[in-house]
């Protein structure tokens, strides 16, 4: 599944040896394309923006700075449950995709056995059927395995990644068969070629995998409002979602605000910290 | 060149591992032995200081009951709470206690799901207009946080206007007049919410003109009575012909938003906001009946039962009760009303001496009490969130112009006879 | 000599027959619970939607009786779901065709550019992109509140009155289809700008120097190399468009007067607040064979350019 993405804008533009009419033109072109591109980002970049301002000066005079919305939005709902619910889940789906990835890959990729296309197929359907036309079957077979309102429940039906598998074996059947003959020559059993030749080989695509596994369910909404009932296993984002869903009196929307803060900065942060590696991640793997 | 990452990898997978093991481990391994954990879901925004309050209000319980220890759960609003219980009975996992619609309990008991609490309600000593009437013989809900539609009016912007601050209008006529002169101090002469579940403040207004929406039996409807018709002409003509109120769906949690920022003069809201309203609002407010038609007072009851359910084990069921007497025995309703606006469920809570003392302090408090003796039984039947979406469809389409008013409540009248039918037949 | 050389490969024959055998337990062993696992959340809770849906089911969702095609009438005799079929489709070919060229006309802006952009750019531009969807609905919700908010503030102070964006069925739709480009412009720009970079620098180059405006060869040459990509990034949001529902929930929930309730949504309500079981499982199958079919167009054309499927 690896797209040429890691070079992604790493290619310098071309010196010009063009005369020097078209040069000025084509720099005046490109100025041009550079405020457009940088409009456009002020455009997309607004919303956000216009929220964190709220959500740290609103309240607090014009020009003062405060962190009482963020603390009262803190206060209001278990966030800091939200987080850690959210960690152990994105986390724990990542290391058992990742493992059943990497072991399924090099089986299928290594290995002839009956029935192997079957089996491929399966991991195949797995990526192709979306999760919304099994979502009530699922919920009534967590519910009658006493699932329902945990962790394990929500993650269970993501447990095996077909994305992760067909990487995997994607990434491991480019490598040389030299390589392995190498390797058993120097006395490796396949336990010791599969971790000294095989997963290294694989490290861009599991990390390209890794980002798209945790954005994905990060960001999920409806599979875990439905399983969870309680604070003890609901996700940041459904957390979120209930404290827009006010009833008896008005909105507070200062709280609105704040809460929506309290869970994009850590994203934010991390995204500005590690821009382009995130945005070679994501231009790498798709994202069913 | 490769090791880094690699270890990352590692570092990475084994963190993972460790929050798999986590997650598995059973969330609760906090709870003590001998102590009945009680789940008790319950629908009001968690923004906003209701959540807390509730949330005080149960931690007192746990304090106060050794070996009893509720878990409230926040569940979204009611009828996102209706469905995860609901959902949650379908996998035989019901909670122990829930704070439900009153009018939920025709679905509730078709479902099997709840066990009537007739002795409850009787030695409660309820305002029978919160508990009438009954369903097949019995009480199945205890009263708690229940409301009223009321109107909230800017005392200043009467003055201003030159009308008496004392009351608010008393009839759709003086409704219109009120209207138009506060319009011209540059706000909206009214607001009524009309997104979301429209269907409980228009209720009022229809019953006002002749008829309530729904019959006692939960199968039956009047979408396209006279009196509804009526009743909605008269919100579209404060918007098109009086042009007293802002045309289009406005938001049910703007409103007072709009009122507390002084954009419109008189909003018509649940008396559950009131306590919010009153500390966010920087002018005198007035609380008033709603505007009657045809020399009638007319008002809805709204909010939320404690409701028991079934196939929970002995023991769970016994703290159970305790935990519902409690939660509604008039100490604890005075102590919820005056810091929610709810209504004291019961003349036993009115007469609380931290309610009587409330009420000095803040007399706008009573208002709702005293419009229980007019109040009406708010719109229930079976498959109760499809009708209500029924119903608010066809008020939206309306106000929204898409649809006439004769057009738009016939055929909520026929999509609700069918999807009753097969209810009448039982 | 000739001897133990017999016995041995007599002695090893079957010896490798059973390492073979033991070698393809261990394979299966390895491969199948993970298949099963996706057999067991996958496949067989498809077979039993698929089951239940010519089946009438009670209100706790057992099979009671064989129903034939009635579900599936009953689902197409609604009105509602005339509606909810009208509104998905309007609202995913306004989302796809606006989010597709704006995805493109920044993929060209940004072609060259990334290495010399700044932080701060990338990350107003690609910050949607990160972030969930709620929290996306979120911050539009809170930019249209009526009177507050800053895209009302604006039109007051542009003289141009108010308007209340999510109060009508219209607007409220149109709100939904700005979330969905400014959610996901960014993102399918990034996979039009991988598309545009495995041009070989020599095809520009020749392009630049003949063609120096442009317009021609943009449409000659870069549009049909770039042609896969597109088609594959418009299922993607064809997808993404259909599968929409946390704003939704977030924002609308389905109204006003049903005018955002799109498929999903109605999906969850069906099943989850009505409890119209069968309808329920009816249009499960349809929009498993609906979306199934658009996820595998696009895992083909994928597969045609970078992905070697066997």
């Amino acid at each position: 599944m690896a797209v040429n993405g890691m070079a992604l804008g790493m290619r310098p533009g071309k010196p010009s040896t063009l005369p020097h009419h078209v040069a000025s033109r084509r720099t005046w072109r490109a100025r041009l394309r550079q405020a457009v591109l940088w409009f456009v980002a002020c455009v997309w970049g607004f919303p956000t923006l216009w929220v964190l301002y709220e959500t740290f000066f609103a309240g607090a005079g014009r020009f003062g700075f405060t962190f009482a919305n963020l603390a009262q939005a803190w206060q209001v709902a278990p966030f800091g449950r939200y987080y850690l619910n959210t960690l152990v889940m994105v986390f724990g789906l990542l290391a058992v995709q990742l493992l059943f990835g990497a072991v399924v890959g090099f089986v299928l990729a290594r290995y002839d056995f009956p029935l192997k296309s079957v089996i491929t197929l399966i991991f195949l359907f797995q990526v192709v059927v979306p999760i919304y036309a099994v979502m009530i079957q699922d919920y009534r077979m967590l519910s009658s395995l006493h699932l329902l309102n945990t962790m394990a429940g929500v993650m269970l039906p993501y447990t095996v990644s077909g994305i992760a598998v067909l990487s995997f074996r994607q990434a491991f059947r480019s490598v040389p068969r030299e390589l392995e003959e190498a390797a058993r020559l120097d006395g490796y059993g396949t336990f010791g070629i599969f971790r000294r030749v095989y997963l290294p080989q694989a490290i861009p695509a599991a990390l390209a995998f890794a980002v798209v596994s945790v954005t994905y369910h990060w960001t999920d909404f409806l599979w875990p409002m439905i399983v969870t009932n309680t604070d003890n296993a609901r996700p940041v984002v459904v957390g979120l979602a209930m404290m827009a869903q006010a009833s008896e009196s008005g909105m507070q929307w200062n709280l609105l605000a704040a809460g929506t803060a309290i869970v994009i900065l850590p994203v934010l942060i991390l995204f500005t910290l590690a821009t382009r590696r995130i945005l070679a991640a994501f231009a790498a793997t798709f994202n069913w | 060149m490769m090791k880094a990452p690699y270890k990352a990898v590692a570092a990475l997978v084994s963190a993972s591992g460790l929050a798999a093991v986590m997650a598995m481990a059973p969330a609760a391994s906090a709870a003590k032995r001998n102590t009945v954990e009680l789940t008790f879901y319950y629908p009001v925004g968690v923004v906003g200081p209701l959540s807390q309050t509730m949330t005080t209000l149960v931690n007192r319980f746990n304090q106060t009951h050794p070996g009893i220890h509720v878990n409230a759960v926040f569940s979204g609003n009611y009828q996102q709470t209706l469905a995860k219980v609901e959902t949650a009975i379908q996998g035989g996992n019901p909670p122990d206690v829930a704070v439900l619609n009153h009018t939920a309990q025709f679905d509730l008991i078709h479902l099997q799901a709840i066990e009537p609490l007739d002795d409850v309600v009787k030695a409660g000593g309820f305002y029978p207009a919160l508990t009438q009437p009954k369903v097949q013989g019995h009480f199945w809900g205890v009263p708690f946080q229940r409301s009223t539609v009321v109107l909230y009016y800017n005392k200043d912007a009467f003055k201003k206007a030159g009308l008496d601050p004392s009351h608010g209008p008393n009839t759709w006529s003086e409704l219109v007049a009120d209207g138009q002169k506060l319009q011209k101090l540059g706000m909206s002469g009214i607001e009524i919410p009309s997104d979301g579940t429209v269907y409980w403040e228009f209720e009022p207004f229809a019953t006002e003109a002749g008829h309530n929406l729904g019959g006692n039996d939960g199968v039956h409807v009047y979408f396209n009575s006279a009196a509804a018709k009526t009743a909605l002409q008269f919100w579209m003509d404060l918007s098109h012909k009086y042009h007293v109120m802002p045309a289009g769906i406005l938001p049910w949690n703007n409103v007072p938003t709009d009122f507390e920022n002084q954009k419109t003069a008189m909003i018509v809201h649940s008396s559950g906001s009131m306590a919010s309203i009153l500390q966010n609002a920087k002018f005198q407010v007035g609380v008033s009946f709603m505007p009657a038609y045809k020399s009638k007072y007319r008002t809805g009851v709204g909010g939320g039962d404690l409701y028991l359910f079934k196939g929970i084990p002995a023991d769970h069921r016994a703290a159970a009760l305790t935990f519902i007497k409690w939660m509604s025995a008039p100490a604890q309703a005075a102590w919820w009303s005056i810091r929610t606006g709810y209504v004291p469920t019961s003349p036993q809570a009115m007469q609380q001496p931290e309610m009587q003392a409330h009420i000095k302090q803040v007399p706008q408090a009573k208002v709702p009490v005293d419009q229980l003796a007019y109040a009406q039984p708010e719109l229930s039947t079976y498959q109760l969130n499809q009708v209500y979406d029924v119903i608010d469809s066809a008020i939206q389409s309306v106000i929204d112009g898409q649809s006439t008013i004769a057009a738009a409540l016939d055929k909520a009248q026929q999509q609700a006879d069918a999807i009753l039918a097969p209810y009448r037949m039982q | 000599m000739s001897t133990t050389a017999t016995t041995l490969t007599a002695a090893a024959a079957p010896l490798r027959a059973r390492r073979s055998l033991l070698a393809w337990c261990l394979r299966y062993a390895l491969v199948l619970p993970p298949a099963a696992v996706v057999v067991i959340f996958v496949a067989w809770p498809l077979w039993v939607t698929l089951y239940h849906s010519f089946f009438q089911l009670d209100a706790r969702g057992h099979a009671v009786a064989f129903a034939g095609s009635k579900n599936y009438q009953a689902l197409f005799a609604s009105p509602l779901f005339h509606q909810v079929l009208w509104n998905t489709a309007v609202y995913s070919v306004l989302a796809v065709v606006l989010c597709v060229s704006i995805a493109f006309g920044l993929s060209l802006l940004l072609y060259g550019r990334v290495a010399a952009s700044s932080r701060a750019l990338l990350v107003a531009l690609f910050s949607p992109t990160v972030m969930p969807m709620i929290a996306a609905a979120n911050i539009w919700l809170y930019f249209l509140i009526p009177q507050f908010g800053m895209v009302d503030q604006l039109l007051r102070w542009a003289g141009l009155g108010h308007e209340n964006w999510l109060g009508h069925p219209g607007t409220a739709l149109l709100v939904m289809v700005m979330l969905f480009v400014w959610k996901y412009a960014p993102y399918f720009a990034l996979f039009l700008l991988a598309g545009l970079q495995a041009i070989p620098p020599d095809v520009w180059e020749a392009l630049r120097t003949e063609d120096p405006y442009g317009w021609a060869s943009f449409r000659r040459v870069i549009l049909p190399i770039l042609r896969p990509m597109l088609a594959f990034v418009t299922t993607m949001a064809v997808l993404y468009a259909v599968e929409t529902v946390d704003p939704v929930f977030a924002m609308t929930q389905g109204g006003p007067n049903n005018g955002t309730n799109l498929v999903m949504f109605y999906l969850y309500n069906l099943g989850f607040n009505y409890y119209s079981w069968g309808p329920a499982a009816a249009l499960s199958v349809l929009l498993m064979i609906g979306l199934s079919t658009l996820s595998g167009l696009s895992l083909i054309v994928l597969e045609r350019r970078a992905f070697h499927w066997q």
